[in-house]
């Protein structure tokens, strides 16, 4: 109950061996410890997997957005967090090669993908409530240097990363939507930790809440402001790449119950065991998640090609994705256990139980209320849905 | 309406719906209403209202932020919807 094999090519093959010899045997671990999976990150490095999405000729693998939700899935499949992070890394670096259109920008896509270099975002900020459209922090002229200090609510291994990418308002008497994005290297930052990520699920990404203070180099602030980017495509990637981290996980669990059925099966052949029917229903459920994805994928595939990347419509799609495969995930995770029965509740190793509280996580790792209110205000105006 | 009266229009309904920081009026005809405050929210609300001042319906490709961000792209939207209307 995963890819088929035919499926399993490039990128998606090399993240599915990743996936399988690294995160998988590491994945206990960085959820019983919540600490980042370095581990994961040194093997997609040594893939240039984390440079995928950069054009070949700065160096990178030139991957179209779904060959990185095949390869993001792929990992999904054996550790949700690494898969996150590689999700949130994308994100990061589609903006940089989109957007990133200055001399500065384009000679640091070119290091990233021959260093390999990791980027974190802290664009959450403490006192916003998880909202990234607007800053409280600005940045200042301190001592005729540009600097920034923020107090970012949530920043997934930030304490981890090569490069911190993070919002602020342009100028101290900038409004708070009037955002810049700047890119800070890691020897430029002085970061602290301001509190601790100790949550149920989704633990290995790391995402403490941080104080940083960073001199902001004029030649790695984006030429276009956060909002701009936000709906030029770079929130269409985004919510695509987080929601092929639900689909996998949702293709894990059905793996689980798929092959107790199967063990049952065996055990009384020619009497159908009755949980085959309950997962007969599952794979229905799975069959939506996956072809809510292929949708959105397709969406985003025609408005790239016609660069109508800020296409109202897309953002609902790709809003409508994140909600339903999130909601779809904790629905089968939950199923699945049912399917395994008791063994499905056991904890340790092999059981569904880190797959069912990092489930739990999809639907609060950016609440869907935030984009279900997004998209009523959108359908208030779209004319097709 | 002239173009003169379209604008003046368009600003009430930026005043009422934008949730502007700024007093629209302090505001030139190409000022980005964005960098004065609007949030994308608001330019929905100031959409609807537009919609509902001109008696007219933006297209699905027009609901874009470049068509919303100053009085003039507004008023080069409308005309040009304007002109399309039989």
């Amino acid at each position: 109950m995963t890819f088929r094999v035919e499926e399993r090519q490039g990128l998606t093959e090399a993240a599915w061996e990743i996936g399988a010899n690294v995160s998988a045997p590491a994945a206990d671990d960085v959820d019983a410890n919540a600490r980042f999976p370095e581990e994961t990150r040194a093997a997609l490095a040594q893939a240039k997997i984390l440079s995928a999405l950069i054009p070949a000729e700065l160096g990178g693998g030139g991957a179209s957005l779904s060959d990185v939700s095949g390869a993001i899935r792929a990992l999904a499949f054996h550790c949700a967090s690494s898969a996150l992070m590689l999700a949130m890394h994308s994100n990061e670096v589609g903006q940089l090669v989109q957007f990133g259109d200055t001399p500065g920008l384009r000679a640091l896509a070119g290091e990233v993908a021959e260093k390999q270099l990791l980027i974190a975002n802290a664009n959450s900020e403490v006192g916003l409530g998880g909202d990234a459209t607007r800053s409280n922090c600005a940045v200042e002229e301190i001592e005729g240097v540009p600097s920034l200090n923020k107090h970012a609510l949530a920043c997934s291994y930030g304490q981890h990363a090569d490069l911190l990418s993070a919002t602020a308002r342009r100028r101290p008497d900038a409004e708070p939507n009037d955002q810049l994005v700047a890119l800070m290297r890691r020897e430029s930052l002085v970061i602290e930790e301001a509190g601790e990520w100790n949550t149920m699920g989704l633990r290995g990404t790391c995402s403490a809440p941080l104080r940083f203070s960073a001199k902001i180099d004029p030649a790695l602030v984006y030429p276009v402001d956060f909002a701009y980017m936000g709906e030029h495509g770079m929130m269409a990637r985004w919510l695509i790449m987080l929601s092929s981290v639900w689909v996998g996980l949702a293709e894990a669990a059905v793996d689980q119950a798929h092959r107790h059925v199967r063990k049952a099966a065996r055990r009384s052949v020619g009497t159908l065991p009755p949980s085959a029917t309950r997962l007969a229903e599952l794979q229905s459920k799975l069959l939506q998640s996956r072809g809510a994805l292929a949708v959105a994928l397709d969406a985003y595939a025609r408005a790239a090609a016609e660069d109508h990347l800020d296409d109202t419509a897309l953002l609902v799609t790709v809003r409508g994705l994140k909600v339903a495969t999130s909601k779809l995930l904790v629905d089968i995770a939950s199923e699945a256990m049912s399917i395994v029965g008791i063994m499905g509740f056991q904890r340790g190793s092999g059981s569904l139980e880190r797959i069912v509280r990092d489930a739990h996580g999809s639907v609060l790792m950016v609440s869907n209320d935030r984009y279900l209110q997004a998209n009523a205000v959108a359908l208030t105006v779209l004319k097709r849905i | 309406m002239t173009m003169e009266q379209s604008r003046e229009t368009i600003r009430e309904v930026v005043a009422a719906q934008g949730n502007l920081r700024t007093d629209i009026a302090h505001l030139g005809d190409d000022a980005d209403l964005f960098d004065a405050g609007m949030s994308s929210h608001a330019s929905v609300s100031v959409m609807m209202g537009l919609e509902d001042a001109f008696d007219i319906e933006f297209p699905d490709e027009m609901l874009k932020r470049d068509v919303f961000k100053s009085v003039n792209a507004m008023a080069d939207a409308i005309t040009s919807l304007m002109a399309t209307v039989p």
